[in-house]
C-alpha cells in the first residue's frame, strides 16, 4: 500500500463537481451535489456512507449505469479523457477495459441462466476479441488467480451452485480478465459471511490495482483503504487519510458513526452512543448543512449556510463550520 | 377491518391505491378507454332521453331503412321496422348488466374459494383444486345448451351459467396468489400473533391479491360479454323482445349484403366495449405494478 | 429467575424436491440436536453464518415449523403437545421481530391497524378507545410519532418500520422476544438506535429476548449469554464476557478474530486471517465434527466421533480437543 503520495503523477481520477440528478414525477432530485475528489494510481480509496449518501450513484454516473431517468453533469478525468463527456459507445469502451466495476450482491449480478464459463469468455471476446478456446484458457487462469480451486471444473458450473464467497471472486475474476487500471468495488463483503470477508480483502488486497472500495463498514476501511471519503446526503462531508479519519474524525457525523458501533473494549449493555434522527431522503434539499438536525453541536449558522470544503491539517478535507483547523 | 380502525385525527396516510389511482389518471389510453365506457354505459341509462321511439315501435313503412338523422333514427331500422338506435342502447343494458353481475357472482365465489384453499395448503388445497380441475375438464358450452333446452332461456340462467364457468379461472389466479403470499413475512407475523387461520385469510391475504383479481375481473368483463353474444348468436341468449348485441349481430348478419348497417353499429359497439375494457385491464395492471413496464 | 424456554435435543429437517422421479427426497438438516435454555429477563445471542440454522431456530421456536426430533418446552409444557387454539394463545407471551422491517409489515395496513392487531385478537374486550390509547403509548415508547398512526409501511424509513414491528411484538407485553436479525437490514446509525430500544424495553418491561445476528459485535453488546452454531450444531455456550475473554471452541475462535476492527494498527495485522474455505453445504455435513473441514486443530478423533456438548459450570464445549488448544 502506498503510503505517501507522488506529486509529480497525475491523479488517474480526477473528479470535479460532479452531480448526479434523477428526475421524478414529483420534479428533480439531486442524488449526488458538488462532489470533487482525486483518486491517485496505487491508491485505496474507500467511500464510506449510508442509504441516500449517494456513494453508489456517484460512481454508476461516472461509469455511464445510471437509470435511463438520471443525468450527470460534472467533470471526471480519467486518464486524460472525460468520462461524462464521452458517448455511449466510447464510454463502454473504456469500461470493462480499463475500469472495472464489482457489484454488490453476488447472487443478483451473474445471470442465473448462463454458465460461468460463458460470462467470463464473453467479456474477453468483447474486449479482446479472443476467440472462444483462448478466452476459455484465460478464464480458468484468472479463476486459479482470484483462489477458486479446480478452475476447469467451476467453469461449466451455474452461479446457484457456487456458494457466496465463490460468487464474488468470480465476480472479481470478471473484472480483471480485461486487466483494468481501476476497479471500484460495491460492498464486496457485505453479503459474504464474517470468515469469508477476510479471504476476498486479502485477495484485493494482493491486486496491484489502483481500487476504490464503496462500503458502510469501518472495519474494511481500517484494514484494506489508506484513504477514505464519508459522504452524507450527496456531499463529501470529510475525506483524507484513513489513519487520520479513524484517529481523529472531524466532521460530527463521522464522529458519531464512529461511536455509533459498538466496540469490544466497551462494556456490554451500556447504551450505545447514537445519531439520533435518519439519514434525509435524497429528495429532501434545505439551506444549510444538511447533517444540521441532527448534529449535536450545531449552531445556528450551520442551519442557514451550507459549509463549503476546507483543507485542514493538509491532507484532511471537511465541510463543516466548526471543525478546528 | 372495523375494529382495527382507529379514531384519531391524525393525517391520513398515502395508501397504495391512492398512488395507482394517480398512474392510472396519467395513463391516456386507459382513461379514453373509461371516457367510451362512461358514454356507452349512460347512454344505455338514458335512451328515454335520447330518442323519443320505444324498444317495440314498429315503423311499418320504414323497413330496413338506412340511418337517417333527420327523423331521430340515427342508426336506421331493422328488417322488422324497429329503431336500430334504441335496440343497440337496450343491448347496451343487457350486455353490461350481464357482464358486471356475472364477473361478481365469480368474483366473490373464486376469491373465497381460492384463497382459502391456497392459504390452508395441504390435503385441503389438493382437494379443492381437483374438484376444480374436474369442472373445468366439463364441456361447458354443451352444459349450458342443455340447460338452456331444458329449462328455457332466462336471464337469470345465463347469469348462473356464466358465472358457474369464469369463477374457475378466478380461483385458480387467486390461489396462486395466496400461496405465495403465505410464505410473506407479514403473514408469518400474523401467525406468530396468533391470528386465527381464517381472519389471516381475510385480513392480510385477500387484501393483499385484489390487485391480480381487479385486473382478472376488468378482463373478464369482456370475456363474459362475448360469451353472452356467442349464444346470443346460436340462439340461446335472451328472449324476445330484450336484445343483447349478439342477438342484435345475429340478426344483422342475415342482413349484411342489403342491410348492413344491422350489423355495423351493434358490432361497432360491442367492439369499442370490449377493446375498452381491455384498455381499462391493462391500465389497472400498470398501475398497480408499475414495474412491469 | 425461572426457566422460560427450555430446548432439548432439537432437530429440524426440510425436505428438497427430489432431483427425478425415482430418486428419494434429500433432506436438508437444518439444526441437528441444539440443547439450551432460556431464562425470564434474559437475553441470550445465538450466532452463526449461513447455514447454521439460527433462523430455523427462530422459527421452530415460534411454531412455524415442526421439529423432527428433540423437545421445546416453554414454562414446563411440551410445545408439540399443545392444540391450534392454545398455540395461538401463546403468541401473548412469545413474539418476534424480523429481518426485513418493511416485508415484516402488511404493506395494505397502517402503522396504527398494524400495531392494534395483537390487541384485537388476544384483548378483543378492550373497545376502540382502550385499544388506540394502548397503541399510542406502544408507539411512544418506541420512538413513533403517535400522529403517524395512519401511514402505510411504505411511508417509513427502514428503521422507523422496526420500530413499528417492535411496538407490534411488545404492546402485549410478552415474555419473550425471538429477535431474528432484527438490525442487519438497517444503516449503522439507525443500527445502534434500535438495539438501545430493544435493551431498554427489555429493561423496562422484563422481556426476555433471542437475538439471532450474524454481527457478534452486536450480539456481545446485547447478549448476557450467547450461543454459537456450526451448521445446524450448538459448539459453543456460555456468559457473554467470559466467551469472548476466552474462547474455547476454534470456530467461536476464528469469528472473534475475524470481527472487522475500526484500528488500522490492528486491522492491518487481523486482516486476513479469515477461516479457509466456505462453511460446507447442510446437504453434505462432514462426518464426525462438522468443522472439522476448516479448523486447523482438528485430529483424526474429530473426523470419526461428533463430539457432544460438554458442560463446564455456566459454560459448555462441543469440541475433542478444547482443552489442549491453547
Amino acid at each position: 500500500m502506498r503510503s505517501t503520495r507522488a506529486t509529480a503523477e497525475p491523479p488517474l481520477l480526477d473528479v470535479a463537481d460532479l452531480r448526479v440528478d434523477f428526475a421524478t414525477p414529483d420534479g428533480p432530485v439531486a442524488a449526488v451535489r458538488d462532489v470533487a475528489f482525486q483518486v491517485m494510481p496505487g491508491d485505496r480509496l474507500g467511500v464510506l456512507g449510508e442509504s441516500g449518501s449517494g456513494k453508489s450513484q456517484l460512481f454508476l454516473a461516472l461509469l455511464g449505469l445510471l437509470a435511463p431517468n438520471g443525468r450527470a453533469i460534472g467533470r471526471a478525468r480519467f486518464a486524460g479523457q472525460d468520462l461524462l463527456a464521452l458517448p455511449a459507445a466510447a464510454l463502454r469502451r473504456l469500461c470493462g477495459d480499463r475500469i472495472a466495476m464489482v457489484f454488490q450482491d453476488p447472487m443478483t449480478a451473474l445471470n442465473p441462466y448462463l454458465r460461468i464459463a460463458t460470462q467470463l469468455t464473453e467479456v474477453l471476446t468483447l474486449h479482446r476479441g479472443l476467440d472462444g478456446v483462448s478466452a476459455r484458457r484465460a478464464a480458468a487462469a484468472m479463476l486459479a488467480r482470484v483462489g477458486i480451486a479446480e478452475p476447469e471444473r467451476r467453469l461449466a458450473l451455474y452461479p446457484h451452485e457456487l456458494s457466496g464467497g465463490m460468487r464474488q471472486r468470480v465476480l472479481i475474476a470478471m473484472a480483471l480478465l480485461c486487466e483494468p487500471e481501476l476497479l471500484i468495488a460495491d460492498e464486496p463483503t457485505t453479503a459474504l459471511d464474517v470468515t469469508v470477508q477476510g479471504q476476498i480483502l486479502a485477495l484485493l488486497q494482493d491486486l496491484p490495482l489502483t481500487q476504490v472500495v464503496i462500503t458502510h463498514d469501518f472495519g474494511v476501511l481500517a484494514g484494506f483503504c489508506n484513504r477514505a471519503l464519508v459522504m452524507y446526503a450527496g456531499r463529501v462531508v470529510e475525506s483524507g487519510p484513513v489513519r487520520t479519519l479513524l484517529a481523529r474524525p472531524r466532521h460530527p457525523y463521522t464522529a458519531g458513526l464512529l461511536r455509533a458501533i459498538p466496540r469490544l473494549d466497551q462494556p456490554a449493555r451500556r447504551p450505545l452512543a447514537t445519531i439520533p434522527g435518519q439519514p434525509p431522503e435524497p429528495a429532501e434539499a434545505g439551506v444549510g448543512c444538511a447533517f444540521a438536525p441532527r448534529c449535536p453541536i450545531a449552531v445556528a449558522r450551520c442551519r442557514v449556510e451550507r459549509p463549503a470544503p476546507r483543507t485542514v491539517d493538509g491532507e484532511v478535507t471537511v465541510a463543516c463550520h466548526l471543525a478546528a483547523s | 377491518m372495523s375494529a382495527l380502525a382507529l379514531p384519531e385525527a391524525a393525517p391520513r396516510g398515502r395508501s397504495l391505491w391512492r398512488d395507482a389511482g394517480r398512474r392510472f389518471a396519467g395513463n391516456r389510453a386507459a382513461m379514453a378507454s373509461v371516457g367510451v365506457l362512461a358514454v356507452i354505459a349512460l347512454s344505455a341509462l338514458a335512451v328515454p332521453w335520447l330518442s323519443p321511439y320505444s324498444r317495440d315501435a314498429i315503423f311499418w313503412d320504414l323497413m330496413a331503412a338506412p340511418p337517417d338523422l333527420a327523423a331521430w333514427h340515427p342508426f336506421g331500422t331493422d328488417t322488422n321496422g324497429r329503431d336500430l338506435f334504441v335496440r343497440t342502447l337496450h343491448g347496451a343494458r343487457i350486455s353490461l348488466m350481464v357482464g358486471t353481475v356475472a364477473t361478481l357472482v365469480s368474483l366473490v365465489i373464486g376469491v373465497t374459494y381460492g384463497a382459502v384453499a391456497g392459504y390452508l395448503g395441504g390435503k385441503v388445497d389438493a382437494l379443492m383444486m381437483r374438484l376444480v380441475d374436474i369442472l373445468y375438464a366439463l364441456p361447458f358450452l354443451f352444459f349450458v345448451i342443455l340447460l338452456m333446452v331444458v329449462f328455457g332461456r332466462s336471464i337469470l340462467l345465463i347469469f348462473i351459467a356464466l358465472g358457474a364457468v369464469e369463477w374457475l379461472d378466478m380461483a385458480r389466479i387467486v390461489r396462486g396468489q395466496a400461496l405465495s403470499l403465505k410464505r410473506r413475512e407479514f403473514v408469518e407475523a400474523a401467525r406468530v400473533l396468533g391470528v386465527p387461520s381464517l381472519v389471516i385469510v381475510r385480513r392480510h391475504i385477500v387484501p393483499n391479491l385484489l390487485g391480480p383479481v381487479v385486473v382478472y375481473a376488468t378482463l373478464t368483463v369482456p370475456r363474459v360479454i362475448l360469451f353472452e353474444s356467442f349464444l346470443s348468436f346460436l340462439g340461446l341468449g335472451v328472449q324476445e323482445p330484450m336484445a343483447s348485441w349478439g342477438v342484435l349481430i345475429s340478426e344483422g348478419a342475415r342482413s349484411i349484403d342489403t342491410a348492413p348497417w344491422l350489423l355495423l353499429f351493434p358490432g361497432a359497439c360491442l367492439a369499442a366495449t370490449l377493446l375498452a375494457l381491455n384498455f381499462i385491464g391493462d391500465g389497472i395492471r400498470d398501475a398497480l405494478d408499475p414495474r412491469d413496464r | 429467575m425461572s426457566a422460560l424456554l427450555e430446548v432439548s435435543d432439537l432437530a429440524v429437517a426440510y425436505a428438497l424436491p427430489t432431483d427425478g422421479v425415482w430418486r428419494a427426497p434429500r433432506r436438508l438438516q437444518a439444526l441437528d440436536g441444539v440443547s439450551f435454555a432460556l431464562a425470564s429477563g434474559e437475553t441470550l445471542g445465538v450466532v452463526g453464518e449461513s447455514g447454521c440454522g439460527k433462523s430455523t431456530l427462530a422459527r421452530a421456536i415460534l411454531g412455524l415449523v415442526p421439529p423432527a426430533r428433540g423437545r421445546i418446552r416453554w414454562l414446563g409444557r411440551d410445545l408439540a403437545t399443545l392444540g391450534n387454539p392454545e398455540r395461538r394463545a401463546l403468541g401473548r407471551d412469545l413474539q418476534i421481530v424480523f429481518q426485513d422491517p418493511l416485508a415484516s409489515l402488511d404493506p395494505r395496513m397502517t402503522a396504527g391497524q398494524i400495531i392494534a392487531e395483537p390487541l384485537v385478537t388476544h384483548a378483543p374486550a378492550l373497545g376502540r378507545a382502550a385499544i388506540a390509547e394502548r397503541v399510542a403509548h406502544a408507539m411512544a415508547r418506541v420512538g413513533l410519532d403517535a400522529r403517524q398512526l395512519n401511514r402505510y409501511p411504505h411511508e417509513f424509513s427502514g428503521g422507523q418500520c422496526q420500530r413499528i414491528a417492535i411496538a407490534r411484538a411488545t404492546v402485549l407485553e410478552p415474555k419473550l422476544v425471538v429477535c431474528d436479525e432484527p438490525v442487519s437490514a438497517l444503516d449503522v446509525s439507525i443500527q445502534a438506535q434500535i438495539v438501545n430500544l430493544l435493551v431498554d424495553m427489555q429493561d423496562a418491561l422484563g422481556l426476555a429476548l433471542l437475538f439471532i445476528s450474524h454481527n457478534l459485535a452486536i450480539v456481545r453488546h446485547v447478549s448476557h449469554r450467547i450461543a454459537v452454531l456450526y451448521l445446524g450444531r450448538l459448539v459453543e455456550i456460555g456468559p457473554a464476557a467470559a466467551l469472548f475473554e476466552a474462547p474455547r471452541h476454534p470456530y467461536t475462535r476464528a469469528l472473534i478474530a475475524a470481527l472487522p476492527v475500526a484500528d488500522p494498527e490492528r486491522a492491518g495485522r487481523a486482516m486476513g486471517r479469515g477461516l479457509d474455505g466456505e462453511p460446507p453445504s447442510p446437504l453434505a455435513a462432514p462426518s464426525g465434527c462438522a468443522f472439522r473441514s476448516r479448523c486447523a486443530q482438528a485430529v483424526a478423533r474429530c473426523v470419526s466421533e461428533r463430539p457432544t456438548l460438554e458442560p463446564d459450570g455456566a459454560r459448555a464445549v462441543a469440541c475433542h480437543r478444547w482443552r489442549e488448544i491453547p
